[in-house]
């Protein structure tokens, strides 16, 4: 890109063409329209932005809450013997850990964000359904007073793993029907979202905005909605019957009365598998929003990236029983699910070459976004290399249920679904504050993240190739060297990662004014709305008459 | 002389500050807005309870 040539402030990255911020008057505009009153505004808000902001202040909170028991769990394993935690009580640990990172974090995080950008990206006013909108975040909240609440309960909170696999789930006492419900609700927090982000894009984007022009983050949301849709009755069909097993008698899954505990696995991982999708598509989003951004390159492949999106979609149906293979399946079965699960490499695989061939001779400038999105690159690809590694169910035998498969999936999920999500709070945060951030700081949280991050996780693989079992709260003392490491990278993360809402507070509160566009090389009509972004956007459509995807040609009126 | 005082005027949306082309836009947008929705919670509802409801409904027929 020519344009990042002739300026030695475009090459900081952000935009600081004072000239292209022709509304000075931002702070009074974008108040514009607020209602008056704490409880007025937060919680009978119809608005997208203060919805996506309660989301995201809900699974911020979240992730400290989670976090907190993985630095319970890590210190119990932080030398061999039984420290702090009884194993009952590891268990729960582990489980809540799981269920409130993934229920609680990670999915209303990319809610919040989807509710932020998805009307801003394609030119609509607000969320088709604002009523709606606010009934599927205020449900959250209760939902996990339950779910937490559940944890001191008589007979202690759930302990059977986030997996809830009987016959050891339904041995729970109260929890167990708490927790039940905390995931109804959830699901039908989800569901509802879903349906939300469908009906927005399907129907209120910008006149010219075709579906093959709209910007990726809307296309991976848009996926990922219909997978939520499709996948969440399923978890609520199979935690229901694992109540009436519980409660009224039932045999589904107890093999006494003539039911299979193998059945709900199978159907558990139908839900489970494109769970994991649900939770990496819209950071794959994220990511193709960022790195054009800071390449100064359009993205490498669109079209092909669009089509892997829903390639990944529709594969991640058919390979749920590869978290199975030890059960006794059919050999006919494993090969099925062995061969679909090494498919999806292909179009992750296009994803990723796509990545890489936008940062080919980009003008690349390393801002806190990039380098959250470049690290989201690596070790996501780390993540996809050892899943390669489970899907093949000869050697999956040695690997089940072992540290190496906790590797793997944190591996995903961590530098995966969750630096996508911070590096799109570093992305839009100016948009939505209107100021810049501490940068020095922010590169702190990222280098701090990553050196510690793979401090944590990267030494599970070695335990796990030794043998040592995951979940649980003692082991061997041959394990017991790289468990200390695997410990003090996993205090230094969770300590590094109180620098974000530092930063976050601190730029809500003021700093150097943000221009409208931020970032030099961003593109989309998002960047087109002043900074701060009005409280009501795009109440006259903007007119998309772009050649680029997600590129306006300057024809707005917000 | 009605006729040409209204000439004069500038051109006035008939109804909530919307051009014409503006207001047919919104209102296929709305109608499809409601179409989708319904599709939508259709399917879920078909889903949802037709999950829960084979469940248990089999469950109990089935129960010891």
């Amino acid at each position: 890109m020519a344009n990042i040539e002739h300026a030695p402030a475009a090459m900081s990255g952000y935009d600081a063409h004072a000239g292209h911020d022709a509304h000075a008057g931002h702070d009074e505009h974008a108040d514009h329209g607020k209602p008056h009153g704490f409880w007025a505004r937060w919680l009978t808000s119809t608005n997208h932005k203060d919805i996506g902001t309660m989301y995201l202040v809900f699974s911020c909170t979240m992730f400290f809450i989670g976090g907190s028991l993985a630095m319970l769990i890590r210190a119990e394993l932080f030398k061999p013997g039984l420290q702090f935690v009884d194993p009952a009580l590891f268990n729960v640990l582990t489980t809540n850990h799981a269920l409130i990172m993934i229920f609680g974090a990670v999915m209303p995080s990319f809610v919040g964000l989807a509710n932020w950008m998805v009307p801003m990206q394609v030119g609509a006013p607000d969320m088709a359904l604002p009523r709606m909108n606010n009934f599927s975040f205020w449900i959250l909240p209760f939902a996990f007073t339950l779910l937490i609440g559940s944890i001191f309960v008589p007979g202690g909170g759930m302990a059977g793993g986030w997996t809830l696999y009987p016959p050891l789930s339904v041995q729970t006492g109260y929890a167990l029907p708490m927790a039940i419900f905390a995931i109804h609700l959830m699901g039908a927090s989800s569901i509802m979202g879903a349906i939300n982000v469908i009906v927005t894009i399907m129907n209120m984007r910008a006149p010219g905005m075709s579906l093959i022009r709209m910007p990726l983050f809307v296309w991976t949301w848009l996926i990922t909605a219909f997978l939520l849709i499709a996948v969440m009755p399923v978890l609520a069909g199979a935690v229901t019957m694992l109540l009436t097993d519980h409660f009224f008698g039932t045999s589904f899954f107890n093999a006494a009365g003539g039911g299979d505990p193998v059945m709900f696995q199978h159907i558990f991982w139908f839900f489970g598998h494109p769970e994991v999708y649900i939770m990496i598509l819209p950071a794959f989003g994220i990511v193709s929003e960022i790195i054009p951004t800071f390449a100064r390159k359009p993205l490498f492949g669109y079209d092909a990236m669009v089509y892997a999106t829903a390639s990944i979609a529709f594969l991640s149906f058919i390979v749920w029983a590869h978290h199975m293979f030890t059960v006794g399946l059919p050999l006919a079965s494993e090969t099925f699910f062995m061969l679909s699960t090494m498919l999806i490499a292909i179009p992750t695989g296009v994803k990723v070459f796509n990545w890489s061939a936008t940062l080919y001779k980009g003008s690349i400038s390393y801002e806190p976004p990039m380098l959250w999105a470049l690290a989201f690159l690596i070790m996501f690809s780390i993540g996809g290399f050892s899943g390669l590694m489970l899907a093949l169910a000869p050697a999956d035998f040695q690997y089940q249920d072992t540290y190496f498969v906790v590797a793997h999936f944190h591996y995903v999920l961590v530098p995966g679904a969750i630096f996508g999500i911070i590096g799109g709070v570093y992305y839009w945060l100016p948009k939505w504050t209107g100021h810049m951030y501490n940068m020095t700081l922010a590169k702190w949280h990222f280098w701090l993240s990553t050196i510690f991050v793979n401090v944590l996780f990267f030494p599970q693989h070695f335990l796990g190739l030794a043998g040592m079992p995951r979940r649980i709260p003692d082991y061997s003392t041959q394990f017991a060297d790289w468990n200390m490491v695997s410990s003090i990278g996993g205090f230094c993360f969770g300590a590094s990662q109180i620098l974000f809402p530092i930063i976050i507070i601190q730029c809500a509160r003021g700093g150097v004014r943000a221009t409208d566009r931020v970032w030099e090389g961003a593109r989309g009509l998002e960047w087109e709305l002043p900074s701060p972004a009005p409280y009501h956007s795009w109440t006259e459509a903007p007119a998309f008459s772009t050649l680029e995807h997600g590129a306006p040609m300057h024809e707005t009126h917000g | 002389m009605a006729e040409a005082a209204t000439v004069d005027q500038p051109v006035r949306p008939e109804r909530g500050g919307e051009p014409e082309d503006e207001r047919a836009r919104l209102t296929r947008q709305r109608r499809g807005a409601r179409r989708t929705t319904l599709i939508l919670v259709g399917i879920v509802l078909l889903l949802y309870f037709g999950y829960i409801l084979y469940a248990v409904l089999s469950g109990l027929h089935t129960r010891h």
